[in-house]
């Protein structure tokens, strides 16, 4: 099968009241394709997680809507429920907070085996022990708790789980992002396996740029609820058009001093408050190329090109 | 991680309730008389060989109405605790997992019932039920239970939105699953800390409420009737309050000093609160 496996519609998430709301993800489209990775950038707060879990169903949609393709079959109509009945799993950031505190770990594996049983059953250890080994982790190890694990080894026990409720679609929020620089690689290179072997779609969230450069085909920049720039993730990396891409990018820490030395474009100050986005292009406000005309006309990305963004003056200030 | 061992205090204190339980539940073969045997010629004797802690006021065996008293007392508050626990659990449960509407209705009725001073209402609540082991014991439970409804309320809203739970829905695992399998054993474990509290309050309150001649009617052999025998008493002969005072004072000393202990265990591997995105750092 071929073509998209996700299409996110005009979507808009709010929390908050009717009165107040606060629009944390604001009409954002996108498209993923079959067995690809689309990375989702972004500071804090730009509203790349609530787009993930509003996805997944784990937040209601306010308005637009979330389109997704099941295993060989074509776009259609997410259902209401959580986890889209059963089509999307997320891979949190934190494991020790995904894995339940009180079950050895073979039994959050083996959970979504027999959603509806109100025991695990134990026949499935078998399965659960074998997902356990596919991550890395060894049977000697299935009957220990989260708590006895390292960092690593949970955020391989969330991926098994993932595996085990065998959903096409895999939402990642920051998956490596708990973990220490030395397991975040290791982790990497199973999700990618498994997303090669297993056929899953990713939606990656992350502000590494270099697990990003890595995992994704797609990538997404989102800055205070709106996609500024999406396209192939070399484009986007290497050619960043948005300002805020530029300057997310050149904010990269680097520990070469050849790269130190280059000129950094500067993001000023805080992301001002989502309750109330600045008009016109809410990145005006930090913007170094701001002008009048970004106040009050706002900029939309450009359909059907391959690597769009929501500048008015990108080819100018490239 | 090891566990602690358990102090000289616990120790005894474990010793002293189950060997009264025991006592209670051996009650036909442990006590020396028939509790409810007068001797008229004997009244209001002290300790001797014959009758340990003496006689009342009937010229009744004292230790041997202590020992069957126990049974009213234990199973008493066993009564009232499983009450608490079911009705404060099940009610807090409910109003943390769906904290909208059945959650804001069933904490105002919490507050209101929290508002009323707890013996006045288990008196009340007695009254209306028709005074008796039972109906008090079940009237304290009620009386005690919204305090656990909320304590259980709290623990589950926390835990509701924790990330472990969220992944179990993900993975399409009905609510009542997900209520035994995630969420209670996380909620639950200051809702036991908090029950053996109230075990001791229980036996205080039992005590009360047969003083007030609301518990066991006489003359059954019950702790706190014997007490209030003992207390009209006390002008003629002060000693008579001595026993039934002090094993009421050793029994909930004895439990609080378990509470204590469990509290301790319990409170390891408490759940953490969520983290928020990195900060992405930017210069």
């Amino acid at each position: 099968m071929t073509g998209d496996a996700l299409a996110v519609e005009d979507l808009v998430v709010s929390y908050g009241n009717r009165r107040d709301p606060l629009r944390a993800v604001d009409r954002v489209t996108l498209r993923v394709a079959r067995g690809e990775t689309f990375g989702v950038i972004g500071e804090s707060g730009s509203g790349k997680s609530t787009l993930v879990m509003a996805i997944a169903g784990l937040l209601p949609v306010a308005r637009g809507r979330v389109r997704i393709a099941p295993r060989g079959g074509d776009l259609t109509d997410a259902p209401g429920s959580v986890g889209r009945d059963g089509q999307v799993q997320v891979i949190f950031q934190d494991p020790m907070l995904a894995l339940s505190p009180s079950l050895p770990i073979w039994r959050s594996v083996a959970e979504p085996l027999a959603p509806t049983s109100f025991r695990v059953p134990t026949r499935l250890r078998a399965r659960a022990v074998e997902l356990l080994r596919q991550v890395g982790i060894g049977p000697e190890l299935a009957g220990r708790g989260p708590a006895q694990l390292s960092g690593g080894q949970r955020q391989r026990v969330t991926i098994a789980r993932a595996v085990a409720a065998d959903a096409p679609l895999v939402m990642c929020d920051e998956p490596v992002a708990a973990l220490d620089i030395s397991l975040q690689a290791g982790v990497l290179r199973l999700l990618d396996d498994l997303r090669e072997r297993n056929g899953l779609t990713y939606v990656f969230v992350s502000h590494d740029m270099t697990s990003i450069a890595r995992l994704a085909d797609q990538v997404g920049v989102m800055y205070l609820g709106k996609l500024v720039e999406a396209g192939p993730v070399r484009a986007v990396l290497r050619e960043p058009r948005h300002p805020y891409t530029q300057a997310l990018i050149s904010a990269v820490p680097t520990v070469s001093s050849h790269a130190r030395a280059r000129r950094r474009a500067l993001l000023p100050g805080e992301i001002p408050d989502a309750r109330r986005p600045p008009s016109g292009c809410r990145f005006r406000t930090r913007c170094r190329f701001a002008q009048e005309r970004c106040a009050v006309e706002e900029p939309v990305l450009g359909a059907g090109e391959a690597h769009q963004v929501a500048c008015h003056f990108w080819p100018e200030i490239r | 991680m090891p566990r602690a061992r358990p102090s000289a205090g616990l120790i005894i204190a474990l010793t002293v309730l189950i060997g009264l339980l025991l006592a209670a539940l051996l009650a036909p073969w442990v006590a020396p008389y028939d509790p409810l045997a007068q001797n008229l010629d004997n009244r209001l004797a002290g300790p001797s060989g014959a009758h340990l802690l003496g006689t009342d006021q009937f010229g009744r065996d004292v230790l041997s109405r202590l020992i069957w008293g126990g049974r009213n007392a234990f199973g008493g508050v066993a009564i009232a605790v499983g009450v608490t626990f079911v009705v404060g659990v099940l009610w807090g449960t409910v109003a943390g997992y769906w904290p909208r509407y059945a959650g804001t209705t069933l904490m105002r009725l919490a507050d209101i019932m929290i508002a009323f001073p707890t013996m006045v209402l288990a008196v009340a609540i007695t009254g209306s039920l028709g005074a008796g082991l039972v109906t008090s014991m079940v009237s304290i439970g009620l009386v005690l239970s919204p305090n656990t409804a909320q304590l259980t309320r709290s623990g589950v809203l926390a835990v509701r939105q924790q990330q472990f739970v969220q992944s179990a829905r993900l993975s399409g695992v009905r609510t009542p699953v997900i209520l035994a399998r995630h969420v209670l054993p996380m909620a639950l474990r200051p809702v036991v800390v908090q029950l053996t509290i109230y075990t001791g309050l229980a036996f205080v309150i039992q005590g009360v409420l047969s003083f007030l001649g609301l518990g066991v009617p006489k003359p059954a052999p019950s702790w706190g009737s014997d007490l209030s025998d003992a207390y009209a008493q006390i002008l003629s002969a002060p000693a008579q309050i001595v026993a039934p005072g002090v094993l009421l004072g050793v029994v909930v000393l004895c439990v609080y000093r378990v509470g204590d202990a469990l509290r301790d265990r319990m409170s390891t591997g408490v759940v953490r609160t969520e983290r928020t995105e990195d900060d992405l750092i930017v210069a």
